[in-house]
């Protein structure tokens, strides 16, 4: 019933297997979007720990009924799936790429009323209409990107950069406490997440070629997002000119 | 999205992506080749958990430190090697 190196067979194993796995993406990405790590990683080790429950519990069973040829099957499974891990291709990451964007959208969305209710009360009211506007653009971009990530077509061919798509993907779900910085500091780094999110935009749409009539309206709304984005750090920088330094 | 939602959603996201998953295979096959079901749960639900912290608070620096070529290629090779070792172990009726 019990053995250790069997149990450290299949810690192995598993452990190797799972890094960067797509179960290990979808907790990411639920992570950066809800920002609640407690929740998600007590979830999804829940799922994980009753998905291994299953599987033993069949394995057992499947022991008794085939004796003979399990030891076969079991070892023919190992080395097909160790040739289809190192032969497959990864995931789809723009769509990885896309779903660390629209957090970072709906982050500087809501964190920038806050920043801005720390001005003096003359100040704000010069402020608000600037603030309403970038908050309600970056909100209209994370609802664009949403619809754009559930069309399935255009992710067919994912770019092959994956080293560049992973820092693209660092640099947007970078943490820092900006509810704590001063105003300076804040706007700063709100500037610094528009430009992360410009960065990927930019490397996706230069990635990619043009045959399809939709990727050409793709094209076009990465433009437009671009060029929104661009403008939301004009008007912010603006604001650190105005701002005692 | 408040704490149940969020802890909902990424128990029915992870369970449903993990049936069928290469890791829950790995787990079936070694459970039906030892019949040690035990070390089995442990270990293959151990690995899972710690993944998954590691996923949590590393994020994406994890395939930054190690590119993902390099952990697919390392993870392929430990399972042709436990098949191999298991396809031996099977013809010599250890």
């Amino acid at each position: 019933m019990f053995s250790i190196s069997t149990l450290f067979t299949a810690f192995l194993l598993v452990f190797v297997a799972e890094l960067g796995d797509k179960t290990q993406l979808v907790a990411l990405s639920i992570t950066s979007t809800s920002r609640k790590p407690l929740s998600v990683f007590l979830a999804t080790s829940l799922a994980l720990v009753l998905s291994s429950l299953i599987a033993v519990v069949f394995g057992k069973i499947a022991s008794g009924l085939i004796p003979a040829y399990t030891r076969y099957i079991s070892a023919g499974l190992f080395i097909v799936f160790g040739v289809y891990i190192i032969v497959s291709r990864d995931s789809p990451k723009i769509k990885d790429c896309f779903l660390e964007a629209v957090a970072v959208e709906n982050e500087i969305a809501g964190l920038l009323p806050k920043i801005f209710n720390k001005r003096s009360p003359a100040e704000r009211s010069t402020d608000n209409l600037c603030v309403v506007d970038i908050t309600g653009q970056d909100r209209s971009h994370a609802g664009i990107l949403k619809s754009l990530i559930s069309k399935k077509s255009l992710f067919k061919d994912d770019i092959n950069d994956y080293d560049e798509l992973d820092r693209l993907i660092e640099k947007l779900g970078k943490k820092t406490n900006i509810r704590r910085l001063p105003f300076r500091g804040a706007v700063q780094a709100i500037i610094v997440k528009e430009k992360a999110v410009i960065d990927t935009f930019s490397f996706i749409h230069n990635h990619l070629d043009l045959e399809h009539h939709e990727e050409e309206e793709f094209q076009r709304v990465l433009e437009m997002l671009i060029e929104e984005d661009r403008r939301h750090i004009r008007l912010l920088s603006a604001f650190l000119k105005d701002a005692d330094p | 999205m408040n704490g149940l939602h969020v802890f909902l959603s990424a128990f029915l996201l992870v369970f449903i992506a993990e049936l069928g998953d290469k890791t829950q295979i790995a787990g079936f096959s070694l459970a039906a080749e030892s019949g040690e079901t035990l070390s089995v749960f442990l270990g293959a639900s151990g690995a899972l958990v710690c993944s998954t912290l590691l996923a949590v608070l590393l994020g994406h620096k994890l395939t930054v430190i190690i590119p993902r070529r390099i952990l697919k290629i390392v993870s392929g090779a430990l399972f042709i090697l436990s098949g191999a070792y298991m396809l031996v172990r099977a013809v010599m009726k250890l």
